[in-house]
């Protein structure tokens, strides 16, 4: 029989007296202490460290002093405690939802990082961590949305645009809010004679929107539709002599597409139909010496480009190319102070970072060298809390792709009330395994 | 969109973004009804000029374009006025609109390769390609769309890479700080090392240049991180051999073996660290290279012995991910079919690289032919304790008692020594070695002494590595150990946010440290007191318990071990451990290892009996970080032979549990722990139960028998 643990965090109404608070750590429940604003959570756990950093041990005496507006919190288990090792992954879970909760109060203080309160005009406070029911109705307002000149330069990579929403929406679990048959019917009506996808009705095939186009039906399921030959004899007429992949029939080639022909590929189960050895080997020799990867041979490395290598190598079981350790701490000092990601060394952080970098660094399992927790804030910092969507920076223009990149990140890293994604298919877990495991 | 400010828009605004749109959109109507009715009238060239200067991102307008020049291109052929101006003109037509896409937006992907295509039709000039350049990489120095291009002009117009890199040489020197003139330098110095073009043989002058230019950019702002990964590079250029080396072997060269020992064998002449036992009736043989390599087969590897009766031996690469290139690779001697006299000794002789094969994944070949040679005792077995059946082994503290050795015995460390193979460098180039390592090293500490910053600490704890493994490349003797592990303390401090990579770092130093000499490793050597436990061959369990170590590491040293107990540890990953072949215990418990997966490793450990991982992470977390390091079905590596019997998945979804699955369903294990896995409940247990056959305890009950 496992012990079982319970915990909970009290609001206080506003504290009219602050006492001091001085409590011994032991694995008794029941020690409460509140306020109304920062939450110090503090795990009564053998081993476990307090939010200063400090060892906790059975008989440590801990001294709580509330501030104005502030709560503090103890987190209590109950059970049988032989081996305090064991809760080490609740006590994660558990601070986590703490530490959410703790956003709806106000800011947060976690170990040395303070950060001053937000300003009264910021409404994230009040709403929560993620503000998901302001991201759903963002995007389904940009969806309808036409006219503005914004919508009309996005319109040659619509496909791609659906893709990202749609994505974002089943990541909220909200894809049924969408009309499938509507989505479906527009898909197909991109589809060229060749067997390509079109960014839009009338545009010409590209492999970029090929992918994009499956990705989507395979989010509802609706790969059935497809004459799955005809999309994969096109993305595999794409593939050059050396194994790199074109575009299009215009001849550029590019890393990025070599991936988008392995993840196409590998959604309609038909990798077999293009010679994956030589696609590989090409992948290869994109590698520079600082362990990432370029566009072409001899091209800088860019954590977008990054993704789309490492992913080509680990849908392919080719990993082994890589050097973990050396891409992984070019990636991790990706991490700026903010707590967001940069592409490369010396740019400025941005959101769509958080997808490019930790798919790659979970990928060869070096996510925990950033600090997930800065990265979090970062991108929660970064939404629209009035009107939806999330930017590049604080306080930048929203817009489709990185409200997906944000989204995609926190589900990456774990946050709560997310369904998780996968990060190399970049398609929900779920859909994967029906995908590749016929569910 | 980039670097937009987020503001709610002004009226006006929006009716001058709605005229926008709406031009925009006229445009592109037009252009479209032109495209798909195969159009290219000069009016209809123009609308696409003027809608790909406001948007350069709308491919489809590039794909007309190209269908446009083609059909011009090829109406000149015919007409007999034409002549090759009338082709320049078409063509520079083309650069132009690209010209002024790429002033609206130079990271445009369909502008740039407009570009090249037009130029890889052969007939423009070249002459203005590089001013153009010049112009958007003084623009912005970072542009990698420019640096591609760069590249793709100077291999048009044969520029030879030694201009190039002075090219970088003067970017570097107008602003250090830039990562892409680095890199472009990083790419250029390799191929003409790599060539031992003129000027750059022997390397050694070489880097010499290019630690100072280097140094110049890290001691100016060391938070840049411009040349961090320039100076990380160098080093590796400076210390790394490019062929490939064999580190260690097991059996260890100089060892004796002791075949089908019992753990009761207290000959006092014999090491309890060369007792073996095999079920299977065959003897791994391992080689650990110091990088990963192909080719190696009976060709490349002679082993001689009266022992391999069977004809030629099979290697096979202890991958995770069923590639033919590893780092360790394992063959299995047989059994003598013969009857052995039972007191002498079978001399085996391994030659490893004499005959040409084995290739690193690089392309470099092993150039260093060793031979290593042990002896085989077949020790007669006992029947009675055979059929003793086997018992649980029990990881109680009070089953271990710290090993005491006798110093007349072999022991596993010195065995390594013997196996160094002789160094044929050049005198001098290990001479420059040293003094280039210890130039920096006093470099680096000056640093430090002027300014704590993290990138010193970091740099000198390399260098300090580098040093010791120079000094003995493959004992790796650690002078500097404990000043390492405390400059990886204060980089934990310095930098929270990347405290786990410093963690890691730490944990690979203080494992070397461990497994540096004899008497640092038996520290850690324990006799397990549980004498029953026939599981075992020898009964030394090294203990690398509750050292709060993030990852595993020195594995080369440990190819020996049998029982290994890693409880109480942080480790997320137990990557490296395959090359284990004789472990046949193992205790994960308490660590951080959070799902099937990144139990890999363990698949390719035929001999593991029992299996703790109790107290783990598995099933607690929702994304997998090792999903794609363990071969399965996502990554094409090999597919999952569903059972479809309904006696042994139950009411289990098998896709719920896939990843056990694929982990468990080829181990034989008689023991195994799970509980204090969040995804150890009863129907789980039950479905473990049913794919391990072998299974005999569950979380120390005692399963019963069908």
């Amino acid at each position: 029989m496992l012990p079982t643990s319970t915990w909970a965090l009290r609001k206080a109404s506003p504290p009219k007296i602050r006492p001091w608070v001085s409590f011994v750590a032991s694995y008794d429940p029941g020690h409460w202490v509140c306020g109304g604003g920062v939450v110090h959570v503090v795990v009564a756990g053998c081993g476990s460290t307090d939010h200063r950093g400090t060892l906790e041990y059975p008989g440590r005496t801990v001294t709580l002093e509330p501030a104005e507006g502030e709560v503090c919190a103890n987190c209590s288990m109950t059970g049988d405690f032989g081996n305090c090792d064991m809760y080490k992954a609740k006590l994660v879970k558990l601070l986590w939802v703490l530490w959410v909760l703790a956003m709806r109060v106000s800011n947060i203080t976690f170990g040395r990082a303070q950060v001053a309160p937000p300003p009264l005009d910021r409404a994230w406070w009040k709403m929560g961590g993620l503000a998901a029911e302001k991201h759903i109705q963002y995007i389904l307002t940009v969806e309808k949305r036409k006219d503005d000149f914004i919508s009309v330069v996005m319109e040659h990579l619509r496909m791609s645009g659906a893709y990202w929403g749609l994505t974002t929406l089943d990541l909220l679990e909200k894809l049924d809010t969408v009309d499938v048959d509507e989505v479906v019917s527009w898909v197909m009506k991109c589809q060229h004679e060749s067997g390509g996808f079109g960014g839009n009705i009338g545009h010409d095939p590209h492999i970029l929107y090929t992918l994009s186009a499956v990705q989507v039906l395979a989010l509802f399921d609706k790969l059935n539709v497809l004459d799955i030959d005809k999309v994969t004899n096109y993305v595999a007429g794409l593939q050059n002599e050396d194994g790199s992949f074109s575009g299009d029939i215009w001849g550029e080639v590019d890393t990025r597409f070599s991936y988008i022909a392995i993840c196409c590929l590998s959604i309609l189960r038909r990798l077999n139909k293009i010679n994956v050895e030589k696609a590989v080997s090409y992948v290869v020799s994109c590698k520079n010496l600082d362990g990432g990867f370029g566009c072409t041979p001899g091209g800088e490395s860019h954590a977008g480009q990054i993704f789309c290598c490492v992913a080509a190598l680990s849908l392919t079981g080719s990993l082994h190319h890589i050097d973990k350790d050396l891409l992984g701490w070019w990636l991790c000092e990706r991490q700026v102070k903010s707590g967001g990601l940069n592409g490369r060394p010396e740019k400025l952080p941005d959101v769509c970072y958080s997808w490019w970098v930790l798919s790659s660094l979970i990928m060869i399992d070096r996510v925990h060298w950033i600090n997930k927790e800065k990265l979090v804030k970062y991108i929660l910092d970064c939404q629209d809390t009035e009107n939806g969507g999330i930017s590049d920076r604080p306080d930048d223009a929203v817009d489709v792709y990185h409200t997906y990149f944000g989204v995609a990140g926190l589900s990456l890293l774990e946050y709560p009330g997310l369904k998780a994604i996968d990060p190399a298919y970049a398609l929900p877990v779920d859909v994967v395994n029906r995908i590749v495991f016929g569910r | 969109m980039h670097g937009q400010p987020r503001k709610p828009p002004k009226p006006e605004d929006e009716a001058a973004s709605a005229a926008k749109a709406e031009k925009l959109r006229n445009l592109q109507s037009q252009f479209l009804c032109f495209h798909h009715n195969n159009i290219y009238s000069k009016e209809a060239l123009e609308v696409n000029a003027k809608l790909l200067e406001i948007n350069p991102e709308y491919y489809t307008a590039w794909n007309y374009r190209k269908l446009a020049v083609e059909h011009r291109l090829t109406q000149s052929e015919s007409d007999p006025d034409s002549d090759s101006d009338s082709v320049n003109s078409i063509l520079n037509v083309e650069l132009k609109v690209v010209e002024s896409a790429l002033r609206q937006n130079f990271k445009s992907y369909g502008a740039w390769h407009h570009r090249k295509w037009v130029l890889g039709k052969g007939q423009s000039s070249l002459d203005h390609e590089l001013r153009l350049l010049d112009r958007f990489q003084k623009a912005d120095s970072r542009n990698f769309h420019a640096w591609n291009y760069r590249r793709f002009v100077a291999s048009l117009l044969n520029i030879s890479e030694v201009d190039e890199l002075q090219y970088t040489t003067d970017m570097i020197n107008k602003n250090f700080s830039n990562y892409s003139a680095w890199h472009n330098r990083s790419v250029l110095l390799s191929n003409l090392l790599k060539k031992k073009a003129q000027g750059f043989f022997p390397k050694e002058k070489v880097l010499n240049e290019e630690y100072e230019l280097v140094h110049q950019a890290l001691f100016t702002d060391p938070d840049d991180q411009s040349g961090w990964f320039y100076h990380l590079w160098l080093l590796e250029q400076t210390v790394k051999d490019d062929a490939p080396l064999l580190v260690s072997s097991w059996p260890a060269h100089d060892s004796n073996l002791i075949l089908l020992g019992d753990s009761c064998l207290e000959d006092s002449a014999l090491s309890p660290f060369n007792t073996f036992h095999s079920e299977l009736g065959t003897i791994p043989l391992v080689v650990y290279f110091n990088k990963a390599v192909e080719g190696v087969n009976s060709s490349t590897i002679s082993v001689e012995s009266l022992l391999n009766t069977k004809g030629e031996l099979t290697w096979k690469p202890l991958s995770t991910n069923n590639s033919q290139t590893a780092q360790v690779w394992v063959t299995y001697l047989n059994y003598p079919d013969i009857k052995l006299h039972s007191s002498e000794f079978y001399p085996v002789e391994v030659s490893v690289g004499h005959a040409q094969g084995i290739i690193s994944s690089s392309g470099f070949h092993y150039s260093h032919p060793s031979r290593f040679a042990f002896k085989v005792f077949v020790r007669p077995f006992e029947k009675d304790l055979a059929g003793h059946g086997v018992e649980m082994v029990s990881w109680r503290e009070d089953n271990f008692l710290l090993y005491e050795s006798r110093s007349q015995e072999s022991n596993p460390i010195l065995s390594l020594d013997q196996l160094n193979i002789k160094d044929d460098h050049e005198e001098s180039s290990s001479e420059w070695r040293a003094e280039t390592i210890a130039n920096e090293i006093a470099l680096f500490r000056e640093l430090l002494s002027e300014i704590n910053c993290k990138i010193g600490k970091l740099t000198l704890a390399r260098l300090l590595i580098a040093h010791d493994t120079m000094l003995s490349p493959i004992a790796n003797k650690m002078v500097h150990s404990e000043e390492v592990i405390e400059l990886y303390s204060d980089l934990i401090k310095l930098d929270s946010p990347h405290s786990q990579y410093y963690k890691d770092e730490r944990s690979s130093v203080l494992l070397q440290q461990i497994t540096s000499n004899r008497e640092t490793l038996l520290r850690y050597c324990f006799r397990h007191g549980d004498r029953t436990s026939s599981i075992l061959g020898n009964s030394i369990c090294l203990r690398l318990n509750n050292l709060s170590l993030s990852r595993m590491g020195s594995i080369e040293k440990l190819l020996w071990v049998q029982m290994l107990d890693l409880s109480h540890n942080e480790l997320r990953s137990i990557e490296g451990l395959e090359a284990m072949q004789l472990l046949s215990c193992l205790n994960l418990s308490n660590n951080k290892l959070s799902s099937f997966t990144a139990l890999g490793p363990l698949r390719l450990l035929k001999s593991l009996k029992a299996l703790d991982i109790s107290c783990n992470e598995i099933g607690s977390h929702s994304i997998d970080t090792t999903r794609y390091l363990c071969s399965s079905p996502l990554s094409h590596a090999e597919e999952i032979d569903w059972i479809p019997d309904e006696t042994v998945t139950g009411d289990v979804n098998l896709t719920d549990y896939w990843e056990a699955f694929l982990i468990f369903k080829d181990l034989n294990l008689t023991q195994s722990d799970i509980v204090g896995n969040a995804i150890a409940d009863e129907k789980f247990k039950s479905f473990l139960v049913k794919i391990v056959p072998t299974l005999k305890w569950l979380d120390g009950q005692e399963l019963q028998l069908h």
